[in-house]
């Protein structure tokens, strides 16, 4: 009997086939931080929300010998979750929103360090003016902005959740931070 | 331990009999997935030798029979629907390979870079095969649907057939209609060309005179080539002397003492030019 508390995602995703106990420590595990991307990415309910994560975890428990042991199980994760999102906005006829909470502070200072923005200039006024540039972004580089600074992922993570090249993610980011600075400087 | 919410998906699994694919599922959705690429890589490989038997094919032989210039040389053989195919089958397998497994994860720089030179060097063999092999495949059709144009045109002093005997300085030739010409030989002299006998095929620069009312074919040869491309470099004894010197080279194949032999080449000249240049 495993202690499958102390095994990884992909030892867990590797035995999930034959043990669904091990599946279900992937769902405490990603259960949380899936909603978390979900409601952040979505005007949905969060009863909405807890649906289109909980389709994800079946798929991925169908599709569990798909997994690519050269991801991270996170990537894999967060990749069906995107896509089960998507399909929810296609039947909704909408398109996926970022949504930032009071939770996300901290998310300011980081965008501001990666812009080369100063701690101290990123004030309450200019939080909302960068939430509300955010929100006007193209949804491609909502979902990479969103990915890089609210998920916390890195370029090659956010390439194998959007199956984008690493190059791709690299030129979608720089061009929404390029927006972010430009419409910043147009307001100051 | 569980939560509330994986019991409540564990439960799901369990109550609708969910249970994963097959591994072999996915590996043959997968396989399935590089047909595309495999395919128009495969296209762009025949697409790669059809350029190179036609390059190979142009009638490096007669360019200065037909051609004024090289560049109308070069116009007029370049193998256009090869180099579009390739083109534009080289266009489709960034998408094709983009929805293999990870796909996404190479550059587009990347994907035509590798599928170029896999069709290019596939494309080598291919042509290399057919070659040895005389497969007879599909990389010839379009050299030898132009073949037929080109030398199938006794009005602009182009002619082919297959010899069906020699009388003196007059040869009999069948054409692709079966209908019989007469080649006027006399102005070659007594010069003998190996590769003029009956049942060779041959090619024919000169001009026609006969009246095809009357099923009068008559047609005076200024220069006579085998059939076979690159036959003649091996079968003629000037060919070392003909690499040396253009002009040397022209009089020795043509060895045609017929004076209006140079405005009937001229003539042809002149033809070919303004039909590359339309």
């Amino acid at each position: 009997m495993h202690n499958i508390t102390k095994l990884t995602d992909e030892e867990l995703a590797k035995l999930s086939v034959s043990d669904t106990a091990c599946f279900g420590e992937l769902i405490d595990r990603y259960n949380p931080t899936l909603l978390r991307y979900v409601m952040r990415r979505s005007h949905a309910t969060k009863e909405d929300a807890e649906d289109i994560v909980q389709n994800s975890f079946i798929k991925m428990y169908r599709n569990i010998n798909d997994f690519d042991y050269d991801l991270k199980f996170s990537s894999w994760a967060y990749r069906i979750t995107h896509n089960e999102m998507i399909d929810w906005y296609r039947k909704q006829n909408t398109r996926p929103q970022l949504f930032i909470t009071d939770k996300d502070e901290n998310i300011f200072d980081s965008i501001a360090g990666d812009m080369n923005i100063e701690k101290e200039a990123i004030q309450k006024e200019t939080k909302k003016e960068i939430e509300s540039i955010i929100k006007t972004l193209d949804p491609k580089y909502q979902e990479v902005v969103s990915l890089r600074f609210f998920e916390d992922k890195s370029y090659e993570e956010i390439a194998d959740i959007l199956e984008i090249p690493a190059g791709t993610v690299a030129i979608r980011l720089s061009r929404a931070k390029k927006i972010l600075q430009d419409t910043l400087r147009a307001y100051s | 331990m569980s939560t509330h919410i994986s019991q409540i998906i564990l439960n799901k699994i369990d109550k609708e009999h969910i249970k994963p694919r097959a591994k072999w599922y996915f590996v043959m959705k997968h396989a399935a997935l590089w047909i595309p690429g495999v395919l128009v890589t495969g296209i762009g490989a025949v697409a790669v030798a059809g350029e190179l038997y036609a390059i190979a094919h142009s009638g490096w032989e007669f360019r200065d029979f037909v051609y004024s210039t090289q560049t109308d040389f070069v116009l007029a053989m370049m193998p256009i629907m090869w180099i579009i195919s390739f083109v534009f089958f080289g266009s489709l397998i960034v998408k094709a390979l983009r929805t293999t497994h990870a796909g996404y994860r190479f550059s587009v720089k990347t994907i035509l870079l590798v599928s170029v030179a896999t069709s290019i060097i596939l494309g080598v063999f291919i042509y290399a095969t057919d070659e040895i092999f005389e497969v007879n495949s599909v990389i010839r059709y379009p050299v030898q649907v132009r073949e037929q144009q080109v030398w199938f045109s006794p009005n602009e002093g182009r002619l082919s057939g297959i010899i069906e005997n020699k009388i003196e300085s007059d040869l009999k030739i069948l054409d692709k209609d079966n209908t019989l010409w007469t080649i006027d030989m006399s102005g070659f002299g007594s010069t003998t060309f190996p590769y003029v006998a009956e049942g060779k095929s041959i090619r024919i620069i000169g001009t026609s005179t006969g009246d095809a009312d009357i099923d009068d074919h008559i047609f005076i040869a200024c220069a006579v080539f085998p059939w076979d491309i690159g036959e003649f470099a091996h079968m003629s004894p000037a060919s070392s002397t003909i690499m040396r010197n253009k002009d040397v080279r022209i009089l020795n194949r043509m060895r045609n003492n017929n004076p209006d032999c140079k405005i009937v080449i001229d003539n042809i000249k002149q033809h070919v030019k303004d039909k590359v240049n339309k």
